[in-house]
């Protein structure tokens, strides 16, 4: 091999080189500048004009579009706190509204915890509100503690993120466990109803993280607390971000289950059920986890995405004041009905953390974390209308169970004292 | 910043003592820092430079010195991580685990480096962006490593930004000192001889395969003990981000940036990556790549030296200037471009 290839050797340079190299350089410099400047200069003594939030999202990359949809409800909280004069702080006399501090972790695991560690250690933040999905959730969780900064995520849900001990952490997510045990719950609530027959089988395809092995931990202990009930015949597991599903999808036809339930991100959901439909498989019914009733895959997926259910986080159509309110003003700022959970429990972060400052008095990060830790918010847009955290800093809040209707309709379909809408048992082919 | 071997003239040897006053003088420098109360951010956004220069100079040995490029330096950063994340979790000593990172990496790299090198120019490059894929997957699905769960690492005792800064600045510093080494020895002067003609190198006696092992060894043992202090630090790591292919390209990169077959070259680019690149991220989140490209671009254009080669250029143009009419400045145009500067 001669040389690399990409150039070992300066060679000659024509004169006219010579300001382009030099606005190299001073490009580089600029952007060195806030190495080490003032960035971190402390806040100093006295009140501050405002409560300074860092947030970290993807904002772009596999997971900017609920990580986008995560920052509109954080902004419209903030905005609607902001307009009422902000938070009051009693130990500054005086309300303080909210300031924002971004950061778009492109959906980096990587990039996620150095965002997070610049804007713990450098932005002089009073908090962080981080991380849309599990595995980000999973990476930013271990900065908080050492920086002492109290972390809300509003789109982590996995457990494991909340039993390292950590005790600045916070969730507002309910467990991905409870959520594969409340599907297993609405199941067994057909079979008593005799919408189901007993016995069925069930295929289930996750993804391999611990969002999916969280699910299946969740269906497994419902089956094992109602034997007979319905039988596991396929178990597996896939790559998170794939493109090519149809040999799992494959390898499941031919257990020949009545029901497939999987646990998927939105972007493998749209993937999934489109190569489902184009093989023509069918079962009687379909879930995808907390994923089925977003716009993207309704609008990706059309007519296949009809009479797939879902169990989730908060839908749109809660019957609570709050959650009419809350619809009505994100139409109003952004132009659309909120087509997903994302931005609810973003914006309910913003609100609980609002009154553990107030509850607080205070902006010293330690009080503020204890307020959270003692915060509940009676009128969560969440099911159940009530928001606080467990001991380990994850939010228990129950999960409803939605179903796709031609249309673009969602009813709900579980609880029954929710119901909006039958319950499909057999998807018409 | 020493001449290379070949250039025994005293002017050279002038160069190097100053060189390695320079690089004894950073050496203090950066051991001092911690100690004058730098804010947090700035000691972290060192730490991660300091990793990064550990990757981007173990690189510089395989690509930059030897010729070979290779897009799959992202296998041995990952399996240093994983290594000592799991000799971590084991309950051994953290620094151990570091050099355990190493050695696992090295290993790593002979088991890649038997067929690989076998293959030349693209087909190598392209077999190494096939390896690293393939053990991103396989990563991401063995139970051992915690699988796309990725692997967290038990932390004991209080967490000591300061603590992780020594071990990264140690791990550069021994890629330093390694690389200086290599590139004044004769096994360096092989290597180069490998890069320029590997047929000839050949004829007058070099061994290029077992050479290329030996170097894409050590730069993987570097490499993987830089993915082990990584590791420690985050206490927390996923396929997807340290055997990721982007992983790989940036540690590519970084040599191209700043000089390759140099060694302040890679230092030099590897600080600017870090740093810009955060920046960048920062700023403009939308546009980052694309202003990275362009800026790679212009480098590659104007100075495929890197910044490294603009440095000498500025600087033999000062010389030049200031011993117009004396020939100093003709003498200074005679040293090689691509020596170990």
């Amino acid at each position: 091999m001669k040389n690399t290839g990409i150039g070992v050797h300066g060679g000659s340079r024509p004169p006219a080189a010579r300001p382009a190299i030099v606005s190299i350089i001073v490009l580089a410099l600029t952007l060195l500048g806030p190495w080490g400047s003032g960035i971190e200069a402390a806040q100093g003594a006295g009140c501050p004009d405002a409560i300074r939030i860092g947030m970290v999202f993807p904002m772009t990359g596999r997971e900017g579009r609920p990580g986008t949809y995560q920052v509109e409800g954080i902004r419209l909280a903030m905005e609607l706190i902001n307009a009422k004069g902000g938070v009051y702080v009693k130990e500054c006399g005086k309300r303080l509204p909210f300031q924002e501090i971004l950061y778009d972790d492109q959906s980096d695991q990587g990039r996620s915890v150095q965002l997070v560690e610049r804007t713990m250690s450098s932005d002089n933040v009073v908090a962080v509100i981080g991380a849309y999905s599990s595995s980000l959730g999973q990476a930013q969780s271990v900065v908080p503690d050492r920086y002492q900064v109290p972390w809300i995520s509003p789109g982590a849900g996995a457990s494991p993120i909340y039993t390292q001990g950590r005790k600045w952490i916070f969730g507002v997510l309910a467990p991905v466990e409870l959520l594969g045990y409340t599907t297993m719950k609405f199941l067994g609530s057909l079979v008593n109803q005799g919408k189901l027959e007993k016995g069925l089988k069930i295929a289930i395809v996750v993804e391999n993280t611990d969002h999916g092995k969280e699910y299946v931990e969740g269906v497994n202990r419902w089956i094992k607390e109602n034997p007979g009930a319905f039988q596991v015949v396929y178990n597996e597991s896939f790559q998170m971000g794939g493109t090519d599903f149809s040999g799992i999808l494959q390898r499941m036809k031919a257990a020949n289950a009545d029901i497939f339930l999987s646990d998927a991100h939105l972007q493998d959901y749209i993937t999934m059920h489109r190569q489902y439909t184009q093989m023509g498989l069918h079962h009687r019914m379909v879930s995808y986890g907390a994923r089925g009733t977003e716009e993207p895959a309704r609008k990706a997926l059309g007519p296949a995405a009809d009479y797939i259910f879902a169990g989730i986080w908060w839908h749109k159509d809660l019957p609570y004041p709050q959650v009419k309110a809350f619809v009505q003003e994100h139409k109003k700022k952004y132009q659309r009905e909120p087509d997903s959970y994302y931005p609810s429990t973003a914006y309910d972060a913003v609100r609980i953390l609002a009154a553990a400052i107030e509850s607080a008095g205070s902006l010293d990060r330690t009080a503020v974390r204890n307020g959270l830790r003692k915060a509940r918010l009676t009128d969560s847009l969440l099911p159940g209308q009530v928001l606080q955290f467990q001991e380990n800093g994850q939010a228990m809040t129950p999960f409803v169970i939605v179903q796709n209707k031609p249309g673009d309709k969602v009813d709900f379909v579980y609880p029954e004292d929710s119901r909006t809408g039958e319950v499909v048992t057999r998807i018409p082919r | 910043m020493a001449a290379p071997a070949m250039s025994a003239a005293p002017a050279s040897r002038a160069t190097s003592r100053a060189a390695y006053a320079v690089a004894a003088l950073a050496l203090l420098t950066f051991l001092a820092v911690p100690l004058v109360g730098v804010s947090n951010n700035a000691i972290r956004l060192l730490l991660t430079t300091f990793l990064w220069v550990a990757t981007s100079l173990a690189w510089n040995l395989l690509g930059g010195v030897t010729g070979q490029v290779s897009f799959g330096f992202a296998v041995f950063y990952g399996l240093g991580a994983y290594t000592a994340g799991l000799s971590i979790n084991g309950g051994v000593n953290p620094y151990a685990a570091i050099a355990a990172g190493g050695a696992v990496a090295a290993f790593g790299s002979l088991l890649i480096g038997l067929p690989t090198f076998r293959l030349r120019g693209p087909y190598f490059a392209i077999a190494t962006i096939g390896v690293n894929e393939a053990v991103r997957i396989v990563m991401s699905n063995l139970d051992i490593t915690g699988g796309a769960s990725g692997l967290r690492l038990q932390q004991t005792g209080r967490f000591s930004q300061v603590e992780h800064y020594y071990a990264a600045l140690g791990v550069a510093s021994l890629a330093f000192l390694v690389s200086w080494r290599v590139m004044h020895s004769p096994f360096g002067l092989a290597l180069r001889a490998i890069r320029e003609d590997q047929d000839a190198a050949a004829d007058v006696g070099v061994h290029p395969f077992r050479l290329k092992l030996a170097v894409h060894a050590l730069a993987a043992c570097l490499t993987g003990m830089a993915g082990g202090a990584f590791a420690h630090y985050t206490a927390y790591i996923h396929p997807d981000g340290v055997f990721a292919f982007t992983t790989s390209t940036s540690i590519l990169l970084m040599p191209v940036i700043g000089g390759l077959g140099t060694l302040s070259g890679p230092v030099i680019g590897a600080a600017v990556y870090s740093i810009v690149q955060e920046e960048m991220v920062v700023h403009f989140p939308q546009f980052h790549l694309l202003l990275y490209g362009a800026l790679l671009i212009l480098i590659m254009l104007f100075e495929p030296g890197g910044l490294a080669g603009l440095w000498r250029r500025l600087a033999r143009g000062l010389r030049g200037r200031n011993a117009a009419g004396t020939g100093g400045g003709i003498a200074a145009q005679r040293q090689p471009a691509g020596g170990g500067s």
